[in-house]
């Protein structure tokens, strides 16, 4: 307790203290918020130029597996790469710019059935901050749920809706939308811009006295036949708020694995992924399990920070996530009702609840490795940023 | 999954193609709000595309093993088919009767083409409706559980307050028997006229029905035509059941009707004017005894002998043919609609 009031104080007198990780994590996972007096709600207002812009990685969403033939086969075609980011924070709001370029303009459509909108979220965990894991970056988790905001293309403008989210398949409308939001496509530049505006307190959440606020970005191209689980989403960053000083303490926890030598060596963890992991997750190249019986990690390192998998790794069932489809199979060696109807095979459900009633992960907990090779899984997964098959 | 099941038999003997239970499901669910281009009850010319265009190819449904299969979500526009209206106002001032659009494809597009040559070409007609399945494919794609079945009936329903309209319902549907509204953006379909159902009466489609072909009972109550067909007589079988999500919805096969005839136009004993393989493809295997069946019972009727499988057919009274006493389950009691 002394050491951590003591880690903070010096926290508070000298940020410059933050270790070669934490600053290596900042340098790729950070995008800087100015503060301003208020944010702007328009997007062509110039405070956005002047806030610096950081880059960062989308990818298609591969560890589910939908059930559309079209989609499907477009999801092998190059997604969008990247987004533009920008952030403004004001003593009551938080306003983020999303910008990517889109060679066309989709929206929703009220004369066609099977196309689909351009569209844009980003989630901030419902709680975060130091002693409180991450969510899973596909709509947060049973135990810790995120805050999601959403647009989609229409003729005019968008269609803006605010949820709250614990999982897949638990998106739920918030009924009174808070957050402000605009979208808007520029033809000559074929550029898309997307603002979000968030009270930094709402209900049940807040941003307030808080250094790093974690957010993670989802876009969806309505020319991919993208929605719903089709989409090219990031990995979890964080927006480094301009008060309070940085909290190193979570700082550290978010940062673990951009030290230099802490991931260990990707071949080493290769050769227990490819004879361990194998048995019910896809990797590249390596698709002997059954799809659908666990998430197909075959680009997991694009949107997985190292802390998530070195969790998922080591403690599976303190991150529950239910399948996208539970529906999807079922087991035809079971017998059927008397009106004829099958049960959902076991083996496709990612969870299971206990006779106790809890619920727990379908994975066991490798805790049987050493932290080494914890290191080396990791830095595998890692490599596995969708780049190359 | 569902306590008990409502299910409908189609006699296809009985069908004549006037597509009254499809105006009778328009004007009750389907004329507004985004719904105009849908047909939640269609009938269709069988061989044929049906509707939507080409729907058996469109994939859904599960394989042997029971996963999902991918689909395709059609288009408004090349399979379903865009409504139109006629000059109705110009044809007054002297013009032709011309359709206010260039319609390439539409609900009932192919009525009547059938295939085979003259003098032995063949058709019948497929009322098709949803199917209300024990393992429905659009429950089972959707990633949202916003589609669920009816403890009391299994009737299979959309809650619209859960759908974000990602249509991989319709993709996973293999009879594509689910819809986008892109006016409401969310999936709507039949929905066996539940309101009607819990007032004790039947889905409009077969109240409507001319041709008295629709049987409404529950599969379990084994006094009810609609068991008899499906269990005791065996005669009543699902479209497709190699789609593998057990339809409700069970179909009296066409019997041949006039046997083929030869070059000198006598008809040839013995012939099926409709190929049998074209029925197994349809309907499974099981179509084999169950038209046999149908030609024995025939048989009987006409030596003077009683048949109850020919009077339940016939179905003397149209009220016979509704067995909808509402017995719900103990505790059971009905939500409240919003």
């Amino acid at each position: 307790m002394i050491r951590a009031l003591f880690v903070a104080m010096l926290g508070f007198a000298a940020p410059a203290l933050a270790d070669a990780a934490t600053d290596a994590f900042l340098e790729a996972e950070a995008v800087t918020a100015t503060q301003v007096a208020t944010v702007p709600a328009a997007l062509n207002d110039k405070a956005w130029d002047k806030t610096p812009v950081a880059t960062f990685k989308v990818s298609a969403q591969r560890s589910v597996r939908l059930n559309d033939k079209k989609a499907n086969a477009l999801l092998e075609q190059p997604g969008f790469g990247e987004i533009r980011v920008r952030a403004l924070a004001s003593p009551t709001e938080l306003g983020i710019l999303v910008a990517w370029n889109d060679a066309t303009r989709d929206v929703l459509r009220t004369d066609e059935t099977n196309t689909f909108a351009d569209s844009v979220a980003i989630e901030i965990p419902t709680s975060f901050g130091a002693g409180k894991r991450l969510p899973y970056v596909g709509m947060g988790d049973v135990d810790m749920p995120v805050r999601l905001y959403m647009q989609r293309a229409q003729t005019k403008g968008s269609v803006a809706n605010e949820y709250v989210a614990a999982g897949f398949g638990s998106l739920t409308r918030v009924p009174k939308r808070q957050a402000a939001m605009a979208m808007e496509y520029d033809s000559g530049t074929k550029l898309w811009r997307a603002l979000f505006i968030r009270p930094l307190t709402v209900e049940g959440s807040s941003l307030e006295r808080q250094s790093l606020v974690p957010v993670a970005f989802a876009v969806w191209d309505g020319a991919r036949d993208e929605r719903g689980g089709y989409k090219q989403l990031s990995a979890w960053h964080v927006v480094k708020m301009p008060t309070p000083a940085l909290d190193l303490a979570y700082a550290k926890y978010l940062s673990w694995g951009y030290g230099p030598g802490e991931l260990g060596d990707p071949e080493k963890g290769r050769a227990i992924a490819e004879t361990v992991c194998v048995a019910c997750h896809h990797l590249p190249g390596k698709t002997f399990a059954s799809p659908g019986v666990a998430p197909n990690l075959s680009n997991i390192g694009a949107i997985a920070s190292p802390i998530y998998l070195r969790e998922s790794i080591v403690n599976s069932s303190g991150v529950i996530i239910h399948a996208l489809q539970p529906n999807a199979h079922y087991s035809k060696s079971s017998p059927p009702d008397k009106n004829g109807a099958y049960p959902n095979a076991d083996a496709y459900q990612w969870s299971a609840t206990e006779p106790n009633g809890k619920v727990i992960s379908r994975m066991p907990p490798f805790n049987v490795y050493t932290p080494d090779q914890v290191g080396d899984l990791v830095a595998f997964l890692k490599t596995l940023d969708g780049t190359k098959k | 999954m569902s306590k008990r099941q409502l299910a409908m038999v189609m006699d296809l003997n009985k069908c004549i193609g006037c597509q009254t239970c499809t105006v009778a499901c328009k004007t009750q669910w389907t004329n507004r709000n985004g719904r105009e281009y849908m047909y939640w009850n269609n009938v269709e010319t069988k061989p044929g595309d049906g509707y939507p265009k080409k729907w058996e190819a469109l994939g859904g449904g599960f394989d042997a093993g029971g996963n999902l299969q991918d689909g395709v979500v059609p288009s408004r526009y090349s399979e379903y088919g865009v409504p139109w209206d006629y000059n109705q106002d110009e044809i007054m001032k002297g013009a032709e009767l011309a359709p206010q659009a260039d319609p390439t494809v539409g609900p009932n597009w192919d009525e009547d083409v059938g295939a085979g040559d003259f003098p032995n070409s063949y058709f019948f007609y497929l009322p098709r409706i949803c199917n209300h399945c024990s393992n429905p494919g659009c429950l089972a794609a959707c990633p949202r559980s916003a589609i669920f079945k009816r403890e009391q009936d299994g009737i299979v329903l959309v809650d619209l307050n859960r759908c974000e309209g990602y249509k991989l319902c319709i993709a996973g549907c293999p009879y594509k028997k689910i819809y986008f509204n892109p006016k409401l953006s969310k999936s709507e379909k039949c929905i066996f006229c539940f309101p009607r159902i819990e007032k004790g009466l039947p889905p409009a489609c077969a109240q409507q029905c001319v041709g008295r072909i629709r049987f409404v009972g529950y599969l379990d109550d084994a006094e009810g035509q609609v068991a008899k067909l499906v269990n005791q007589y065996k005669v009543a079988l699902p479209l497709h059941p190699e789609y593998g999500t057990q339809p409700n919805v069970y179909y009296v096969p066409p019997m041949s009707g006039p046997r083929k005839f030869d070059k000198f136009g006598k008809p040839i004993e013995g012939s099926d004017r409709i190929p049998m393989a074209y029925l197994e493809s349809l309907f499974g295997p099981a179509v084999h005894d169950s038209l046999k069946t149908l030609e024995g019972e025939m048989k009987k009727r006409k030596a003077g002998q009683p048949s109850e499988l020919m009077d339940l057919l016939i179905a003397y009274k149209h009220s016979d043919m509704f067995r909808i006493e509402t017995k719900r389950p103990e505790g059971f009691s009905l939500p409240v609609l919003k």
